[in-house]
């Protein structure tokens, strides 16, 4: 990762950002939600160790074909080089009942390493797909760098488009559907950042 | 005196070496004619012993279905390596382009997280609806 001297801008706070657990707004620096008073710290309590992952597809489950994993790994792999900033995880996992996808995605986005150890902040423009066999839901949750360039609704539009999929069983679909959705997302996004923003950093 | 021996010895040269001269060239003239009376005779050749040389009968026509054949397994091969190729090109991404973002000043972080600050949607796909 490189550093340009230039100054750099700061993004309007994003409006959208809600809480993992109660879907409160979050105020943009507050260090717990103000309603649940929920920090990643009381998320590392709740969920212990952090599970073994890969590249791209982990399947916890082990249900999952192994051509449909490859497969989607190798369209992940194609994506990571469309949008070499925001490799895109699907990782596959039975939660119990009392565990919510979002909370499980926002601490596995935090505390799972998926994409460059350094893409911290600002930087970490990385995408995580949570797919819950057991309570059957789908998460996508977005890393700092998104935020203003993406909005909840959009990464909605996408896991709708997955949740389709997926009642279908149809785990190939669902991972096409995903990165179908965010390619054209990305894309507008990509173009509007180099737009309207003074490059600080070339590349993470 | 001297110019007169040199003359008959000249003179008795000429009558030893003339004779001969005129033989042999009659002998020539004799040859000569006798070559010729025998020229329409064939003359033998340095390859008499060879055989007559065979002229080979036509080769004969390679079979249409071959053709369709080996054109059928040359499309097929082409087919082949073209996705090959194709799927190699687009696993690399070689005519696609790659999208960048550009880093924007620190943000800050919530929620004591580091890399994602609670930019997340789900939806249930037990049944319709998002959560």
């Amino acid at each position: 990762m490189t550093t340009s001297d230039q100054e750099a801008q700061t993004l309007p706070a994003a409006p959208d950002v809600r809480c993992p657990s109660c879907g409160t707004v979050l105020d943009p620096a507050g260090e717990q939600c103000g309603n649940c008073k929920l920090t990643l710290r009381r998320l590392d309590l709740k969920f212990g160790t952090i599970p073994r992952h890969a590249n791209y597809v982990t399947d916890r489950t082990e249900r999952l074909p192994i051509i449909a994993v490859e497969r989607a790994r190798e369209e992940l792999r194609l994506f990571e080089r469309r949008f070499p900033q925001s490799p895109l995880s699907v990782f596959v996992v039975d939660l119990t009942k009392g565990q919510a996808a979002s909370e499980y995605a926002f601490w596995l986005a935090n505390r799972g390493r998926f994409g460059l150890a350094e893409a911290i902040g600002a930087k970490n423009f990385d995408l995580l797909l949570l797919l819950d066999t057991g309570n059957r839901n789908v998460a996508l949750a977005a890393g700092y760098g998104l935020e203003g360039l993406v909005t909840a609704s959009q990464l909605a539009g996408v896991v709708d488009a997955v949740a389709k999929n997926l009642r279908d069983e149809n785990f190939a679909g669902a991972v096409d559907a995903c990165i179908g959705r965010l390619s054209e997302i990305l894309r507008t996004a990509s173009e509007q950042s180099l737009q309207s923003t003074t490059p600080v950093q070339s590349d993470v | 005196m001297f110019k007169r021996i040199t003359l008959a010895l000249v003179l008795i040269a000429c009558g030893m070496f003339l004779p001969s001269a005129v033989l042999r060239s009659e002998e020539t003239d004799a040859w000569i004619k006798r070559w010729q009376q025998n020229a329409a005779a064939s003359s033998p050749t340095p390859f008499a012993s060879l055989p007559p040389r065979q002229i080979a009968p036509p080769a004969k026509k390679m079979p249409r279905s071959w053709i369709i054949a080996g054109l059928s397994i040359a499309a097929v091969a082409a087919t082949l390596l073209l996705a090959f190729s194709s799927r190699a090109w687009r696993a690399a991404n070689v005519f696609g382009r790659r999208y960048r973002f550009q880093v924007v000043a620190e943000k800050p972080m919530r929620l004591g997280a580091a890399r994602c600050g609670g930019l997340i949607a789900t939806a249930h796909f037990g049944s319709a609806g998002r959560e």
